[in-house]
């Protein structure tokens, strides 16, 4: 059972992973980047975080590692475990606010993109992107009826 | 209450250990070379071998059934086609001489030596990079230029894996190329992500009337093709040294025709 759970989410994930990078595609905009992969790390990580869901994170990191970037091995991996750590982390630890779900979001939204930080542009590409893909966020939290 | 509190710090321990392998991973590929994270891609298939039925078993089947007005409507069919194979051979001698009059336009002298591989974008990736169809099964080689359907250079393949590449134009911050005018100064263009810069590296006679910048086969490229419009942007020589910087605004959609240019 544990195996089927494992081999699911992470087809789960790597499915979302490609669509991310089609959709990205199609967009065709230098200012904008459309990321239901880290959506969907953000509501698992505050969902249903736990160990097991470590293989399917790390496979999907392997695959991009290996077919869509040429990064080394692995630097996708770290990013997306360390994303998913860190929203965890910061939900429990942090004291309440107002806007600390945003503050979440934004934050482990720039750990996403950190192999890009050098990027000319990645200010205003990063700040209208949290943008829209918080907006995509609570569309699926009212979609899923969650409670985060 | 202990044990509510120490349950996500033992979840993250596991986390964290698997971060430590993956650095470890990243450091094995370092020192390999790139050699364990390209070795799947590099030998990976994704084309599908269909198993057709010979024709020749549906040819000997369909010959039992042809009757004598099967044969005639052949046979009407066959003149019909070679009367429209001759309009299509008048229409292909006017496109012949159409080439040579664009050719005569063109800093591609003769395109007769090119086979020009048409390729096409997959997904685009987080560094702005794409990949494109075609790698090594269509002898695809790091470095090939890439043009769009204007003939211009959009980019060049930064890796070339077993059935698709990765493509670096002008929106990746890693972009580079060196590049020629026609009193053959040398320029380096690179770009940021946002902006191209433009610098001279070897002046040997200025002239404002360049046009263009292109390719050349000094620097590996399979031949003359244009990458700049010199005549929309403004630069001038200052000490011997030309340095200029400009935004890009024709740049390919996800829909556009791409062609690798192959040298016979």
């Amino acid at each position: 059972m544990n195996i089927i759970y494992l081999l699911t989410n992470f087809i789960f994930f790597s499915i979302i992973l490609i669509v991310e990078n089609f959709l990205n595609l199609i967009v065709f905009n230098k200012y904008l980047s459309i990321s239901p992969f880290f959506v969907l790390l953000f509501i698992f990580s505050l969902t249903r975080f736990s160990n097991k869901n470590i293989f399917p994170i790390m496979g999907t990191g392997l695959i991009y590692d290996i077919f869509l970037s040429e990064n080394y091995l692995g630097v996708y991996t770290i990013v997306f475990l360390l994303v998913s750590v860190s929203i965890n982390y910061m939900q429990e630890k942090l004291v309440d606010f107002n806007f600390k779900l945003v503050f979440i979001f934004g934050l482990n939204y720039i750990i996403y993109n950190i192999p890009n930080i050098l990027s000319f542009n990645f200010v205003s590409t990063t700040t209208l992107s949290i943008f829209v893909n918080y907006l995509l966020f609570l569309l699926i939290k009212r979609v899923m009826r969650l409670r985060v | 209450m202990l044990e509510a509190q120490s349950k996500p710090k033992r979840s993250y321990v596991l986390y964290i250990l698997f971060i430590f392998l993956s650095s470890l991973l990243i450091l094995v590929d370092y020192f390999s070379n790139k050699e364990i994270s390209s070795y799947i891609p590099k030998s990976l298939t994704f084309e599908f071998n269909l198993n057709v039925f010979e024709s020749t078993y549906i040819d000997s089947f369909n010959s039992l059934l042809t009757s004598r007005a099967e044969l005639v409507s052949e046979n009407i069919r066959l003149e019909q086609e070679v009367k429209s194979l001759r309009s299509l051979e008048i229409e292909n001698s006017s496109l012949k001489e159409k080439i040579e009059s664009f050719e005569n336009i063109s800093l591609i002298k003769n395109f007769n030596n090119f086979n020009f591989i048409e390729t096409s974008l997959i997904i685009k990736n987080s560094s702005n990079e794409f990949l494109i169809s075609g790698g090594t099964n269509q002898n695809f080689q790091n470095g090939d230029i890439v043009l769009d359907d204007a003939g211009y250079v959009v980019g060049y393949l930064r890796e070339v894996f077993y059935s698709y590449s990765i493509l670096e134009t002008f929106l990746s911050q890693n972009f580079k190329i060196q590049l020629l005018d026609k009193y053959n100064n040398e320029y380096l263009l690179s770009s940021d992500g946002n902006e191209l810069s433009l610098s001279s590296i070897n002046i040997l006679t200025f002239n404002t009337d360049i046009d263009f910048l292109y390719t050349d086969i000094s620097y590996n490229h399979s031949g003359k093709f244009p990458v700049v419009d010199t005549r929309s942007i403004n630069f001038q020589l200052v000490n011997n040294q030309i340095n200029s910087s400009f935004n890009f605004s024709n740049i390919f959609t996800f829909n556009t025709k791409l062609f690798i240019p192959k040298s016979k």
